[in-house]
């Protein structure tokens, strides 16, 4: 870094802390010994401190009404069952007998849980390329990721709303997922290992004639169409 | 109260300033606060136990964000401090050199495009280290750095009235 450029270069980094410690020193010292870097990181400085100090301003504004009441309700909101049993048996008179009880019921619990997982084997998972997307595509947004998990776009239908989900990268695969409001399920309408993400998601000539087929009598949705329909899921399974 | 909502509760004075450098506007940027903690009310069965509930309510909040500014039409996406009016306003009303300076910091990182403005508000609002952001927008860290860049040469030249003296 000898060059006084290339120091001029890593002023933004020095001033938000992203130089390593042997570089940080070195740009102290150039900084020492150049008037014109010392300004540029005296400006950025305070650029950045000044941005600071005119966001937090909303620090003393009152809250609008419709935050106050989001908070109330979070205060109000009453633990999970997790915390609840976390702490209760400890209110028994004898621990030994408050521990006991809870051991039982924890038992009993985890017999219900299976049963009724069982009782609701009609949630199979959802597997594409081996990778279940049952959850991913109850939660995400489109263009959002999980992991391997991407919804790329939704689409509606009359009486469905399809998303496209990639899977694995670009050696993963591509499968068009509908929900039937007729059949109150999801099925994995096309699945294929895909040739390039964006033809997917335009359905243009990058995509398969099979789900170009799969597409046809559905638009793409809206985000608000998207968004009403994912609240249907975070509705079912808010804890 | 539950341990989650009491982390949230807590998460609300950073995302309040996350949601301000973003909309630019305080009744706006509680509405995306709200916005963002009913979302992510709605979603709790999907929050990661032990992960960090800050970093998920402010991916809620940034995606939110984008998706409501492709749903409008977006704002201009420059604002000029002229056009604003507010030297002149805050100095009948006697504000102060820095008051008057803060204000047009304000309105300059409004005034960004979308996607710089975001980078901005993780990294200059909200602290977040370049890897951060660039984890929470999922972007190269080398996208969010030229990003930054480009934000910080714009209010350099919208603050200092285009000089160009420090870089």
């Amino acid at each position: 870094m000898s060059d006084n450029r290339n120091y001029h270069d890593l002023v933004e980094a020095f001033v938000d802390g992203e130089l390593s410690e042997d570089q940080q020193t070195e740009f102290e010292n150039a900084v020492a010994t150049h008037p014109d870097l010392a300004a540029s990181v005296e400006f950025y400085r305070r650029l950045k401190k000044s941005a600071g100090e005119a966001i937090s301003e909303i620090d003393g504004e009152p809250m609008s009404p419709g935050l106050e009441q989001t908070i109330e309700r979070l205060r109000q909101a009453r633990p999970g069952w997790r915390e609840a049993v976390g702490t209760w048996w400890q209110t028994f008179p004898s621990p030994v007998q408050g521990a006991a009880l809870a051991s039982i019921l924890t038992v009993l619990a985890l017999v219900v849980s299976l049963w009724v997982r069982s009782e609701s084997a009609g949630d199979a998972p959802l597997l594409l390329a081996g990778i279940d997307v049952s959850e991913a595509i109850e939660t995400l947004t489109d263009d959002q990721a999980d992991g391997e998990i991407r919804i790329a776009r939704s689409y509606v239908g009359d009486g469905s709303f399809c998303r496209l989900v990639l899977v694995g990268g670009e050696s993963g695969a591509a499968g068009l997922v509908c929900w039937s409001d007729a059949a109150g399920a999801w099925t994995i309408t096309s699945e294929e290992a895909p040739l390039r993400a964006e033809g997917y998601v335009t359905a243009g000539s990058a995509a398969s004639p099979r789900l170009i087929d799969a597409l046809d009598g559905l638009r793409p949705s809206s985000p608000e169409e998207t968004e009403a329909f994912l609240v249907r899921f975070d509705d079912r399974s808010t804890d | 109260m539950n341990a989650k909502h009491r982390q949230m509760i807590d998460a609300i004075p950073k995302l309040r300033r996350f949601a301000y450098a973003l909309t630019g506007a305080p009744g706006d940027a509680d509405d995306l606060v709200q916005e963002t903690i009913e979302k992510a009310l709605r979603r709790l069965s999907t929050y990661k136990e032990g992960s960090a509930m800050q970093s998920w309510l402010f991916k809620i909040m940034q995606n939110t964000f984008i998706d409501s500014q492709r749903a409008r039409q977006r704002r201009p996406e420059h604002v000029s401090i002229d056009e604003t009016g507010a030297t002149f306003a805050d100095m009948k009303q006697g504000a102060s050199e820095d008051a008057v300076f803060l204000k047009q910091v304000r309105t300059a990182i409004s005034g960004l495009p979308e996607g710089q403005r975001i980078v901005v508000a993780h990294v200059l609002i909200a602290g977040h280290t370049y890897k951060e952001a660039a984890e929470l927008l999922d972007l190269p860290v080398g996208t969010v750095m030229s990003r930054l860049n480009r934000a910080r040469r714009t209010l350099q030249t919208q603050l200092l009235g285009g000089e160009n003296s420090y870089v």
